[in-house]
């Protein structure tokens, strides 16, 4: 027992030095400027693949370990610099250049022109009717073996039939990249692996497998349909995929002309009119990276040609074991590879303790001069209180904060952060994501939640496919206490789906909206008349409105809308059946499964872009196979219009100017008549992190931080004096002062506000010498320097 | 019966004990559809997991079989050591496993002693001191320490000693050390010998990180102490003076023993048998993982472990722990009563 009780206190005394002697030897610790440490929500890496990743948390590795042909240019999402390549292709460069052609076939069926021959001697082996119609016309693609053998998408400018022939003037764009082979002092370009060894040097053939591999593994829940759609006008491979050798064989010649090597220059060819920046965006994402061929063939991805049928089948060996296969080498479970050439490798994938490291890659080319960091530590904590604690404490340099729990850091009277060199950036925009409420137009006649007459209790599997009740659930929104009590008035809206942002940006204030009105939702019930002729306003509903679990901004919609109805219910003197609409919380997985199998009435999931046009919201929102459309039935098989359909993609193939102007305004007018969904926020983000975190900036196409820009630097000890800050004059005044002050993220006094806490004490309200000698000299700055409880200069 | 049958037999009843655990946790897992169970049986990396070679390893480890059958051959993967592959965390459950228990270990250790040598000291104290203001401070503090949550002293501790007096931090160690670890271990130029932090720093010759280790384990430690002690001494208080009420402590009083001799030599020793089964079972149940405590200073214990698990659905985890719990119970169940019996003759002879 005495044994035992020595070794205790022995124990208890150690650590309590342990605790005590680091805080009593140095009260605030240098700032390690060469690693930044970040604590972000849960575990991000899902995949590792550039062309199957599709998520922010795989895309956060591949962004800042591969290169792509281009990039956007720093925050400015719409403008591009080269990378890979030397250039970005431009129309004024000659770079990117329209090709069209003039063609007659006396042979054509305008129904299906597939094996027609054409006057130049091309043949005609595919084609796809955007209009749906069953007719070649405008805006149609077709697929041609050329005369010199080689595969071209085309899209039909204009078409003349003839009595004897059909004219048309075909159209494709050809984009030239001079590909980059050194970097700036003559050295190549370096593949670099995890350890830091060198497995390759980048050329021209590196950058034609990348894409080439992405289209031919096409695999489901991919980014690929961003390749697919302008190379080709289709979403996958799946059409060839006909049960026929010869059309798979087609898609290998389609996919190789379309992807070609020409000296030193990578070739694209768009089958179609694409939006320029819009393309460009796509090749700048991750879904875009460059990745050493020699490496990926020698870790067992595909082999880079496209013909080879070893198993004799007839189809090509890539089309039966590549495509849509789950994982290639490069995202084997647990064994995932990161070998770019890009800033950073991936030095440490800690899946089991959620922590991921980035080391400096040495032989990145665009070097390493100015201030970088040699290392990033990336800790996937789930639970907010240690994540918090850490931040405070400033073992985390930046942090993920959760919405709802911002106000532990922030002054209740400021809003500015309570802890001193923690600092907020707010309404960072645009956020390019939407959440909406949408409608499931028929619901399954077996669902919990389907609406009921508030009579009868009749279901009601069609509520929604009548416009009338749409509206009146989208007059149910009260958007300012939405914003104001979900998102802390950290959020906007638009009355349609084409959010600020994009570029070029299409929305047309004009055309209508919806918000809380009581008297139009009467009005709509009114005319929302049942079978059998009584109305929605004399017979009451019931229906059940789900939120995902622990998601308060859909909890508080859900809520709202509830609390709307159950007013309007006696709203007006009215006494009949009530409007009852139930909240009712589930968990995520079911929400979804729920609403894919069209049970729930209403459901909200958000939207993040994958590139800033029009079409990438117009799409999902409208178009019958979009990603939201077709699970709310807002489909042409459901009597929805195919030409909202059609107007989608004619819009996506008409170049950027008024034309495409006015398809966007018609789409958008369709949108408020139709109301398929309503609106109901576009988020505004917010950065935490601590003072001396630098050269941050906010690109919203950025999967997440561009590492590469990023530095510390704690400049409290130095460079606080010069006419310009950070340039030494010599010279100690005010101007040092208030810099150094605003450095702090100290607000000065405004008149009749309280005083930002840093700055009383400091220098006072009004800017009192704290000496009172009238002088600003080195006294006051390290005065300063301790009311911040830094050191002095070390 | 002498101890050394005792203990034979206590080891002989783990076996019925053992597989009882075993069938209870694999019926439950039958309620968990095959597609998620086959990672049960996965021995290591399936380097690919898609709805064709689920279904393949659904066959190939006759999930698809009879339920006595499926029940075979899990008992005869788990007798080899197999308790199959996490997806979450992508590794094998044992290793996993092996890799967090030093981790809950390493605050078992610092925690236990304490815990005990606090706990049974102000329970005779205030036992002997009845009614004094020693007592009435054990009784409050005891009180408090039983109906305060675990995670309450924990957030507050780490607001004040973390957040505020940044004193120390979440994890294991600073993030910057455990960072340098890291990349010492991938030079090789660092070994882990033990899995237990402050041991491998001293071996590894870094007294420095040796400190740094044991910083982060005064919070937890703390806590631990705070909650667990609280009940052991009202324990100890109460069978303390049960024991000081006896006839034979009247008799060594009347023999004229000095009070120190009384209260330590007759009292304490026989007042001991309920807190030592108390303190096996504190003990074990600290070792079956710490989930509050772990969760809220990020350390990467079983606890947190298991936390992570649940939340994530990780079917081959969860049932470990489960079976790992129950097992540690039983062993701590067992040490407690040959502890009891080596204190008290009469319950082996009984």
């Amino acid at each position: 027992m005495k044994k035992l009780s020595l070794i205790s206190m022995c124990a208890v005394t150690l650590m309590l030095l342990s605790v005590l002697l680091p805080s009593a030897l140095a009260q605030q610790p240098p700032v390690d400027t060469t690693t930044l440490y970040v604590g972000t929500i849960g575990w991000g890496p899902r995949r590792a693949d550039p062309v199957r990743a599709y998520d922010t948390g795989s895309g956060e590795l591949i962004f800042n370990c591969y290169d792509t042909l281009i990039f956007t240019n720093g925050e400015y999402y719409w403008e591009f610099v080269p990378v890979l390549s030397t250039n970005v292709p431009d129309v004024d460069e000659g770079t990117i250049v329209g090709v069209t052609k003039t063609v007659t076939s006396t042979d054509v069926s305008v129904s299906d022109p597939t094996g027609s021959t054409w006057s130049d001697g091309s043949t005609c082996i595919g084609w796809v009717d955007n209009h749906a119609n069953g007719k070649l016309d405008g805006t149609d693609v077709v697929y041609m073996i050329e005369s010199d053998g080689s595969y071209r998408t085309w899209q039909v400018d204009s078409i003349t039939v003839g009595a004897t022939s059909v004219t048309v003037t075909l159209y494709r764009e050809k984009w030239i990249f001079h590909i980059r082979t050194t970097d700036g002092s003559g050295n190549p370009i370096r593949f670099v692996d995890e350890s830091g060894a060198v497995v390759d040097t980048f050329d021209v053939y590196d950058a034609e497998y990348s894409l080439k591999r992405g289209l031919v593994q096409d695999q489901y829940g991919s980014p690929m349909w961003m390749y697919y759609k302008p190379l080709f006008d289709q979403m996958n491979s799946d059409p060839w995929d006909t049960g026929d050798p010869a059309d798979a064989l087609k898609l290998a010649n389609l996919i190789d002309d379309a992807i070609e090597v020409s000296g030193g220059d990578l070739i694209i060819n768009l089958g179609l009119h694409f939006p320029e920046v819009a393309f460009k965006q796509i090749l700048s994402q991750t879904w875009g990276s460059i990745v050493s061929k020699q490496f990926s063939i020698s870790i067992g991805c595909w082999n880079g040609d496209l013909y080879e049928d070893a198993d004799v089948d007839g189809y090509p060996d890539w089309f039966t074991f590549w495509r849509h296969r789950s994982r290639s080498p490069y995202d084997t479970v647990g064994a995932y590879r990161y070998v770019g050439t890009g800033p950073y490798r991936v030095t440490r994938f800690d899946q089991a303790n959620a922590i991921v490291e980035f080391t400096k890659n040495d032989y990145y080319w665009g070097g390493w001069s100015g201030k970088h960091l040699n290392k990033i530590v990336i800790r996937y904590i789930t639970d907010w209180t240690p994540r918090k604690n850490a931040f405070l404490n400033g073992e985390i340099d930046v942090c993920a904060v959760p919405r709802a729990n911002m106000f532990e850091l922030l002054d209740p009277v400021t809003g500015e952060p309570t802890t001193s060199g923690i600092v907020t950036i707010k309404k960072i925009s645009p956020a390019l994501s939407m959440d909406a409420n949408h409608f499931t137009f028929t619901v399954d006649e077996a669902s919990d939640y389907i609406a009921k007459r508030g009579d009868t209790g009749e279901i009601l599997p069609n509520f929604f496919n009548d416009t009338h009740v749409r509206k009146a659930f989208c007059y149910s929104f009260d958007y300012v206490s939405y914003i104001r009590d979900a998102w802390y008035n950290e959020a906007t809206y638009r009355k349609n789906m084409l959010i600020y942002g994009l570029v070029p940006d299409y929305y047309d204030s004009t055309v209508g909206g919806y918000g809380l009105n009581y008297g139009a939702a009467e009005a709509e019930l009114k005319a929302a008349v049942l079978p059998g002729g009584a109305n929605l306003w004399q017979t009451g509903f019931t229906l059940k409105l789900a939120y995902n679990s622990g998601n308060d901004q859909r909890r508080i919609a859900c809520e709202m809308i509830a609390d709307f109805f159950e007013a309007l219910s006696t709203y007006d003197g009215r006494t009949g059946p009530a409007f009852t609409v139930e909240v009712v919380e589930i968990d995520w997985a079911t929400y979804l499964d729920l609403f894919e199998a069209y049970e729930l009435p209403i459901w909200s999931i958000g939207w993040l872009a994958d590139f800033a046009d029009a079409d990438n919201f117009a799409r999902p929102y409208m178009h019958s196979g979009g990603d939201f459309a077709y699970f709310q039935n807002y489909t042409a098989d459901n009597g929805w219009g195919s030409h909202k359909d059609e107007l989608i993609d004619m819009a996506l193939k008409t170049p950027d100017g008024p034309a495409r102007a006015n398809l966007y305004k018609e789409l958008q007018q369709i949108y408020y008549n139709d109301a398929p969904s309503f609106p109901l926020d576009i988020p505004l983000g917010r950065r935490w992190c601590w003072y001396w975190v630098k050269g941050w900036y906010y690109n919203a196409l950025y999967p997440a931080t561009y590492y590469y820009t990023v530095y510390k630097e704690d400049t409290c000890w130095y460079n606080i004096s010069g006419s310009t800050p950070g340039v030494p004059d010599s010279v100690t005044n005010m101007r040092d002062v208030t810099y150094l002050i605003l450095h702090f993220n100290a607000k000065a006094p405004e008149p009749g506000k309280s005083p930002d806490p840093k700055w009383v004490g400091t220098y006072g309200v009004g800017g009192v010498d704290p000496y009172g000698d009238r002088i600003c000299n080195m006294r006051d700055i390290t005065f300063t320097i301790l009311h911040f409880n830094h050191q002095n200069q070390p | 019966m002498g101890l050394r049958e005792y203990i034979i037999r206590r080891l002989i009843l783990l076996i019925p004990v053992a597989l009882g655990v075993v069938i209870l946790i694999f019926s439950l897992l039958q309620l968990v559809p095959p597609e998620r169970r086959v990672l049960l049986y996965l021995s290591g990396n399936p380097r690919e997991l898609n709805p064709e070679i689920i279904k393949a390893y659904i066959h190939m480890y006759g999930l698809d079989q009879p339920v006595w059958t499926q029940f075979a051959i899990w008992l005869d993967q788990l007798i080899h050591g197999n308790l199959g592959y996490s997806e979450y965390f992508q590794e094998l459950v044992l290793q996993g496993l092996l890799k967090r228990a030093p981790a809950t270990l390493e605050i078992v250790l610092y925690a236990a002693p304490i815990i005990i040598l606090v706990g049974i000291w102000a329970g005779v104290n205030a036992a002997v001191r009845r009614d004094k203001p020693f007592d009435h401070a054990s009784r409050v503090l005891s009180v408090l320490g039983t109906s305060l949550p675990s995670f309450f002293f924990g957030i507050l501790l780490s607001a004040i000693f973390i957040a505020t007096l940044k004193w120390t931090g979440p994890g294991r160690l600073t993030f910057r050390i455990e960072s340098e670890i890291s990349s010492l271990a991938r030079t090789g130029q660092w070994y882990t010998y033990t899995n237990l932090m402050t041991l491998d720093c001293l071996l590894n010759g870094r007294f420095d990180f040796f400190l740094d280790a044991l910083k982060h384990l005064v919070l937890p430690v703390t806590v631990l102490v705070l909650i667990n002690t609280a009940t052991l001494v009202r324990v100890a208080r109460s069978s303390m003076l049960e024991s000081l009420s006896k006839t034979y402590i009247i008799a060594a009083k009347a023999k004229g023993l000095s009070q120190k001799e009384v209260v330590y030599k007759h009292a304490r020793r026989n007042a001991l048998i309920p807190v030592v089964t108390l303190a096996g079972l504190i003990v074990g149940g600290m070792m079956t993982g710490l989930v509050i405590t772990e969760t809220v200073f990020l350390f990467p214990g079983l606890g947190n472990w298991a936390a992570t698990a649940a939340q994530h659905f990780d079917i081959p985890v969860v049932a470990a722990y489960a079976m790992f719990s129950a097992i540690v119970f039983v062993l701590a169940n067992l040490i407690v009563d040959i502890l009891y019996a080596y204190i008290d003759p009469r319950i082996r002879l009984g």
